[in-house]
Protein backbone atom coordinates (compact mmCIF):
# COMPACT_ATOMS: atom_id res chain seq x y z
CA UNK A 1 0.00 0.00 0.00
CA UNK A 2 2.77 2.38 1.02
CA UNK A 3 4.89 1.28 -1.91
CA UNK A 4 1.96 1.88 -4.23
CA UNK A 5 1.48 5.39 -2.85
CA UNK A 6 5.20 6.11 -3.16
CA UNK A 7 5.14 4.91 -6.76
CA UNK A 8 2.12 7.12 -7.47
CA UNK A 9 3.85 10.11 -5.88
CA UNK A 10 7.00 9.39 -7.85
CA UNK A 11 4.94 9.14 -11.02
CA UNK A 12 3.13 12.39 -10.35
CA UNK A 13 6.35 14.22 -9.42
CA UNK A 14 7.94 12.82 -12.56
CA UNK A 15 4.95 14.00 -14.56
CA UNK A 16 5.07 17.44 -13.02
CA UNK A 17 8.84 17.57 -13.62
CA UNK A 18 8.41 16.79 -17.29
CA UNK A 19 5.46 19.19 -17.45
CA UNK A 20 7.60 21.93 -15.95
CA UNK A 21 10.32 21.18 -18.50
CA UNK A 22 7.73 21.41 -21.30
CA UNK A 23 6.51 24.74 -19.92
CA UNK A 24 10.08 26.04 -19.79
CA UNK A 25 10.74 25.14 -23.43
CA UNK A 26 10.03 28.57 -25.05
CA UNK A 27 12.13 30.43 -22.47
CA UNK A 28 15.02 28.00 -22.76
CA UNK A 29 14.84 28.03 -26.57
CA UNK A 30 15.04 31.81 -26.64
CA UNK A 31 17.79 31.74 -24.03
CA UNK A 32 19.86 29.47 -26.25
CA UNK A 33 19.29 31.73 -29.25
CA UNK A 34 20.40 34.68 -27.10
CA UNK A 35 23.49 32.67 -26.17
CA UNK A 36 24.39 32.40 -29.86
CA UNK A 37 22.89 29.09 -30.98
CA UNK A 38 21.21 28.77 -34.36
CA UNK A 39 17.53 27.79 -34.43
CA UNK A 40 18.36 24.24 -35.49
CA UNK A 41 21.12 23.82 -32.90
CA UNK A 42 18.89 25.19 -30.15
CA UNK A 43 16.06 22.78 -31.04
CA UNK A 44 18.50 19.86 -31.17
CA UNK A 45 20.13 20.79 -27.86
CA UNK A 46 16.78 21.11 -26.11
CA UNK A 47 15.67 17.77 -27.51
CA UNK A 48 18.81 16.20 -26.05
CA UNK A 49 18.13 17.94 -22.75
CA UNK A 50 14.57 16.55 -22.73
CA UNK A 51 15.89 13.05 -23.31
CA UNK A 52 18.22 13.62 -20.38
CA UNK A 53 15.30 14.93 -18.30
CA UNK A 54 13.37 11.71 -18.96
CA UNK A 55 16.40 9.65 -17.94
CA UNK A 56 17.18 11.68 -14.83
CA UNK A 57 13.60 11.66 -13.43
CA UNK A 58 14.77 13.65 -10.43
CA UNK A 59 12.93 16.94 -10.05
CA UNK A 60 15.23 19.85 -9.25
CA UNK A 61 14.38 23.30 -7.88
CA UNK A 62 14.47 25.15 -11.15
CA UNK A 63 13.45 23.12 -14.24
CA UNK A 64 14.16 25.99 -16.64
CA UNK A 65 17.63 26.48 -15.13
CA UNK A 66 18.40 22.76 -15.30
CA UNK A 67 17.10 22.47 -18.86
CA UNK A 68 19.01 25.58 -19.93
CA UNK A 69 22.33 24.39 -18.54
CA UNK A 70 21.98 20.87 -19.94
CA UNK A 71 20.92 22.20 -23.35
CA UNK A 72 23.74 24.76 -23.28
CA UNK A 73 26.30 22.03 -22.61
CA UNK A 74 24.86 19.88 -25.39
CA UNK A 75 24.98 22.79 -27.79
CA UNK A 76 28.58 23.62 -26.86
CA UNK A 77 29.55 20.00 -27.41
CA UNK A 78 27.81 19.97 -30.80
CA UNK A 79 29.48 23.25 -31.72
CA UNK A 80 32.88 21.90 -30.75
CA UNK A 81 32.27 18.74 -32.79
CA UNK A 82 31.10 20.79 -35.77
CA UNK A 83 34.22 22.95 -35.58
CA UNK A 84 36.40 19.86 -35.45
CA UNK A 85 34.80 17.82 -38.20
CA UNK A 86 33.05 20.40 -40.39
CA UNK A 87 35.10 23.60 -40.11
CA UNK A 88 33.75 25.12 -43.33
CA UNK A 89 30.10 24.52 -42.41
CA UNK A 90 30.70 25.97 -38.94
CA UNK A 91 32.35 29.04 -40.46
CA UNK A 92 29.47 29.53 -42.91
CA UNK A 93 26.92 29.22 -40.09
CA UNK A 94 28.86 31.79 -38.07
CA UNK A 95 28.93 34.29 -40.91
CA UNK A 96 25.21 33.70 -41.50
CA UNK A 97 24.42 34.22 -37.80
CA UNK A 98 26.49 37.38 -37.63
CA UNK A 99 24.63 38.76 -40.60
CA UNK A 100 21.26 37.92 -39.06
CA UNK A 101 22.19 39.42 -35.72
CA UNK A 102 23.16 42.75 -37.23
CA UNK A 103 19.52 43.84 -37.05
CA UNK A 104 19.12 42.85 -33.41
CA UNK A 105 21.26 44.97 -31.14
CA UNK A 106 20.88 42.97 -27.96
CA UNK A 107 21.93 39.66 -29.49
CA UNK A 108 24.90 41.29 -31.22
CA UNK A 109 26.05 42.92 -28.00
CA UNK A 110 25.52 39.72 -26.03
CA UNK A 111 27.73 37.95 -28.55
CA UNK A 112 30.57 40.32 -27.68
CA UNK A 113 30.53 39.35 -23.99
CA UNK A 114 32.46 36.40 -22.60
CA UNK A 115 30.66 33.08 -22.58
CA UNK A 116 30.20 33.07 -18.82
CA UNK A 117 28.92 36.64 -18.75
CA UNK A 118 26.47 35.82 -21.52
CA UNK A 119 25.25 32.70 -19.74
CA UNK A 120 24.70 34.56 -16.48
CA UNK A 121 22.86 37.44 -18.16
CA UNK A 122 20.64 35.13 -20.20
CA UNK A 123 19.85 33.01 -17.14
CA UNK A 124 19.02 36.11 -15.17
CA UNK A 125 17.06 38.16 -17.65
CA UNK A 126 15.71 35.65 -20.15
CA UNK A 127 14.92 32.83 -17.72
CA UNK A 128 14.34 35.00 -14.66
CA UNK A 129 16.54 32.94 -12.34
CA UNK A 130 17.86 34.33 -9.07
CA UNK A 131 21.60 34.66 -8.33
CA UNK A 132 21.38 31.70 -5.99
CA UNK A 133 19.72 29.50 -8.62
CA UNK A 134 22.25 30.55 -11.27
CA UNK A 135 25.07 29.78 -8.85
CA UNK A 136 23.63 26.33 -8.16
CA UNK A 137 23.23 25.35 -11.80
CA UNK A 138 26.61 26.74 -12.86
CA UNK A 139 28.42 25.40 -9.80
CA UNK A 140 29.64 28.80 -8.59
CA UNK A 141 28.78 30.94 -5.58
CA UNK A 142 26.02 33.52 -5.61
CA UNK A 143 28.64 36.20 -4.94
CA UNK A 144 30.56 35.23 -8.07
CA UNK A 145 27.32 35.29 -10.05
CA UNK A 146 26.65 38.78 -8.71
CA UNK A 147 30.11 39.99 -9.69
CA UNK A 148 29.87 38.51 -13.19
CA UNK A 149 26.36 39.92 -13.65
CA UNK A 150 27.51 43.36 -12.49
CA UNK A 151 30.47 43.48 -14.90
CA UNK A 152 28.38 42.15 -17.78
CA UNK A 153 25.55 44.58 -17.09
CA UNK A 154 27.96 47.52 -16.99
CA UNK A 155 29.54 46.47 -20.29
CA UNK A 156 26.15 45.92 -21.90
CA UNK A 157 24.83 49.21 -20.60
CA UNK A 158 27.78 51.13 -22.03
CA UNK A 159 27.31 49.49 -25.39
CA UNK A 160 23.55 49.80 -25.56
CA UNK A 161 23.55 53.45 -24.46
CA UNK A 162 26.26 54.39 -26.92
CA UNK B 1 20.22 53.40 -10.75
CA UNK B 2 21.58 49.88 -11.03
CA UNK B 3 18.20 48.38 -10.15
CA UNK B 4 16.46 50.56 -12.73
CA UNK B 5 18.85 49.46 -15.44
CA UNK B 6 18.30 45.85 -14.36
CA UNK B 7 14.57 46.20 -14.85
CA UNK B 8 15.23 48.07 -18.08
CA UNK B 9 17.42 45.17 -19.19
CA UNK B 10 14.61 42.78 -18.30
CA UNK B 11 12.34 44.72 -20.64
CA UNK B 12 14.97 44.82 -23.39
CA UNK B 13 15.43 41.07 -23.12
CA UNK B 14 11.71 40.45 -23.13
CA UNK B 15 11.13 42.66 -26.15
CA UNK B 16 14.03 41.25 -28.13
CA UNK B 17 13.47 37.61 -27.29
CA UNK B 18 9.73 37.86 -27.97
CA UNK B 19 10.67 38.47 -31.61
CA UNK B 20 12.26 35.04 -31.84
CA UNK B 21 9.69 32.52 -33.09
CA UNK B 22 9.64 29.31 -31.09
CA UNK B 23 9.11 26.21 -33.25
CA UNK B 24 7.13 23.26 -31.87
CA UNK B 25 9.33 20.91 -29.92
CA UNK B 26 10.99 18.36 -32.18
CA UNK B 27 10.34 14.69 -31.55
CA UNK B 28 13.04 12.10 -30.99
CA UNK B 29 15.48 11.84 -33.84
CA UNK B 30 16.20 8.36 -35.11
CA UNK B 31 19.05 9.61 -37.29
CA UNK B 32 21.40 9.87 -34.33
CA UNK B 33 20.90 6.20 -33.44
CA UNK B 34 21.35 5.32 -37.10
CA UNK B 35 24.52 7.39 -37.24
CA UNK B 36 25.90 5.71 -34.14
CA UNK B 37 25.10 2.29 -35.57
CA UNK B 38 26.77 3.28 -38.83
CA UNK B 39 29.87 4.46 -37.00
CA UNK B 40 30.07 1.19 -35.05
CA UNK B 41 29.66 -0.79 -38.27
CA UNK B 42 32.36 1.28 -40.01
CA UNK B 43 34.70 0.77 -37.06
CA UNK B 44 34.10 -2.98 -37.16
CA UNK B 45 34.70 -3.14 -40.91
CA UNK B 46 37.87 -1.11 -40.49
CA UNK B 47 39.12 -3.34 -37.67
CA UNK B 48 38.32 -6.47 -39.67
CA UNK B 49 40.11 -5.04 -42.72
CA UNK B 50 43.17 -4.11 -40.68
CA UNK B 51 43.43 -7.52 -39.01
CA UNK B 52 42.84 -9.19 -42.39
CA UNK B 53 45.69 -7.22 -43.94
CA UNK B 54 48.02 -8.12 -41.09
CA UNK B 55 47.01 -11.76 -41.43
CA UNK B 56 47.64 -11.64 -45.20
CA UNK B 57 51.06 -10.05 -44.63
CA UNK B 58 51.96 -12.77 -42.12
CA UNK B 59 50.82 -15.56 -44.44
CA UNK B 60 52.67 -14.02 -47.38
CA UNK B 61 55.91 -13.66 -45.41
CA UNK B 62 55.71 -17.16 -43.97
CA UNK B 63 54.97 -18.72 -47.35
CA UNK B 64 58.13 -17.06 -48.66
CA UNK B 65 60.16 -18.33 -45.71
CA UNK B 66 60.68 -14.86 -44.30
CA UNK B 67 58.67 -15.29 -41.14
CA UNK B 68 61.55 -13.74 -39.24
CA UNK B 69 60.97 -10.41 -40.96
CA UNK B 70 59.46 -7.55 -39.00
CA UNK B 71 55.94 -6.25 -39.64
CA UNK B 72 56.95 -3.47 -42.01
CA UNK B 73 59.08 -5.85 -44.06
CA UNK B 74 56.14 -8.26 -44.18
CA UNK B 75 53.97 -5.53 -45.63
CA UNK B 76 56.72 -4.76 -48.14
CA UNK B 77 56.80 -8.44 -49.11
CA UNK B 78 53.02 -8.48 -49.43
CA UNK B 79 52.96 -5.44 -51.68
CA UNK B 80 55.97 -6.60 -53.71
CA UNK B 81 58.24 -3.73 -52.68
CA UNK B 82 60.71 -6.19 -51.13
CA UNK B 83 61.81 -9.59 -52.45
CA UNK B 84 63.23 -12.66 -50.83
CA UNK B 85 66.49 -14.28 -51.86
CA UNK B 86 67.52 -17.62 -50.44
CA UNK B 87 71.15 -18.24 -49.54
CA UNK B 88 72.85 -21.37 -48.29
CA UNK B 89 75.36 -20.28 -45.66
CA UNK B 90 78.94 -21.28 -46.27
CA UNK B 91 80.74 -23.68 -43.97
CA UNK B 92 82.69 -20.77 -42.53
CA UNK B 93 79.42 -18.88 -41.83
CA UNK B 94 77.94 -21.91 -40.10
CA UNK B 95 81.07 -22.42 -38.03
CA UNK B 96 81.10 -18.75 -37.04
CA UNK B 97 77.42 -18.85 -36.09
CA UNK B 98 77.90 -22.04 -34.14
CA UNK B 99 80.80 -20.49 -32.28
CA UNK B 100 78.74 -17.42 -31.47
CA UNK B 101 75.84 -19.49 -30.19
CA UNK B 102 78.19 -21.62 -28.13
CA UNK B 103 79.51 -18.42 -26.60
CA UNK B 104 75.95 -17.55 -25.61
CA UNK B 105 75.35 -14.85 -28.20
CA UNK B 106 72.54 -14.55 -30.62
CA UNK B 107 72.89 -15.51 -34.23
CA UNK B 108 74.90 -12.99 -36.24
CA UNK B 109 72.62 -10.50 -37.80
CA UNK B 110 72.86 -7.31 -39.74
CA UNK B 111 70.77 -4.32 -38.79
CA UNK B 112 67.02 -4.80 -39.21
CA UNK B 113 67.40 -8.54 -39.01
CA UNK B 114 65.33 -10.92 -36.96
CA UNK B 115 65.52 -14.58 -36.01
CA UNK B 116 62.91 -17.19 -36.56
CA UNK B 117 62.15 -19.22 -33.50
CA UNK B 118 63.99 -19.39 -30.21
CA UNK B 119 67.68 -18.88 -29.67
CA UNK B 120 69.33 -22.27 -29.88
CA UNK B 121 70.16 -23.73 -26.52
CA UNK B 122 73.48 -25.37 -25.93
CA UNK B 123 73.54 -28.87 -27.32
CA UNK B 124 70.59 -28.30 -29.65
CA UNK B 125 70.87 -28.31 -33.39
CA UNK B 126 70.26 -25.07 -35.27
CA UNK B 127 66.93 -25.36 -37.00
CA UNK B 128 66.22 -21.70 -37.41
CA UNK B 129 66.61 -19.32 -40.29
CA UNK B 130 67.96 -15.84 -40.20
CA UNK B 131 66.89 -13.14 -42.58
CA UNK B 132 68.59 -9.88 -43.25
CA UNK B 133 66.79 -6.89 -44.66
CA UNK B 134 68.99 -4.91 -46.97
CA UNK B 135 67.20 -2.29 -49.02
CA UNK B 136 64.54 -4.07 -51.04
CA UNK B 137 65.90 -7.55 -50.50
CA UNK B 138 65.27 -9.95 -47.67
CA UNK B 139 68.02 -12.56 -47.58
CA UNK B 140 66.87 -15.78 -45.94
CA UNK B 141 69.61 -18.10 -44.79
CA UNK B 142 68.29 -21.58 -45.07
CA UNK B 143 68.30 -24.08 -42.26
CA UNK B 144 71.59 -24.96 -40.61
CA UNK B 145 70.51 -28.45 -39.56
CA UNK B 146 73.23 -30.71 -38.41
CA UNK B 147 75.29 -28.21 -36.54
CA UNK B 148 75.59 -29.31 -32.99
CA UNK B 149 76.46 -26.84 -30.33
CA UNK B 150 78.84 -28.09 -27.75
CA UNK B 151 77.38 -27.92 -24.25
CA UNK B 152 78.80 -25.16 -22.08
CA UNK B 153 81.57 -26.25 -19.77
Amino acid sequence: MTALRLAEEAGSSEGSWLGACEAAYPKVYRGLIASGATAEDAADAIQDAFEQAIKVRVPVGSPEGWLFVVALRRWKRTRWRARMFHPLIALRARVHTEGADATIDLLTELGKLTERQRTVLVARHALGLSQKEIGEILGITAGTVGAIAYQATQTLRERLER
Amino acid sequence: MKQSFDSELDDIFETRLARIPVPPRAGPRPRRAMGRRGAILAALVLAAGASGTVFAANVSAESQGASCADLITRFKLLTGIAHVTYTEPSAADLAARAAKIAAGNQLPQASQAGTDGQRAANGASITQTTCVMDGGTVTVFTSGDGIKIAPAK
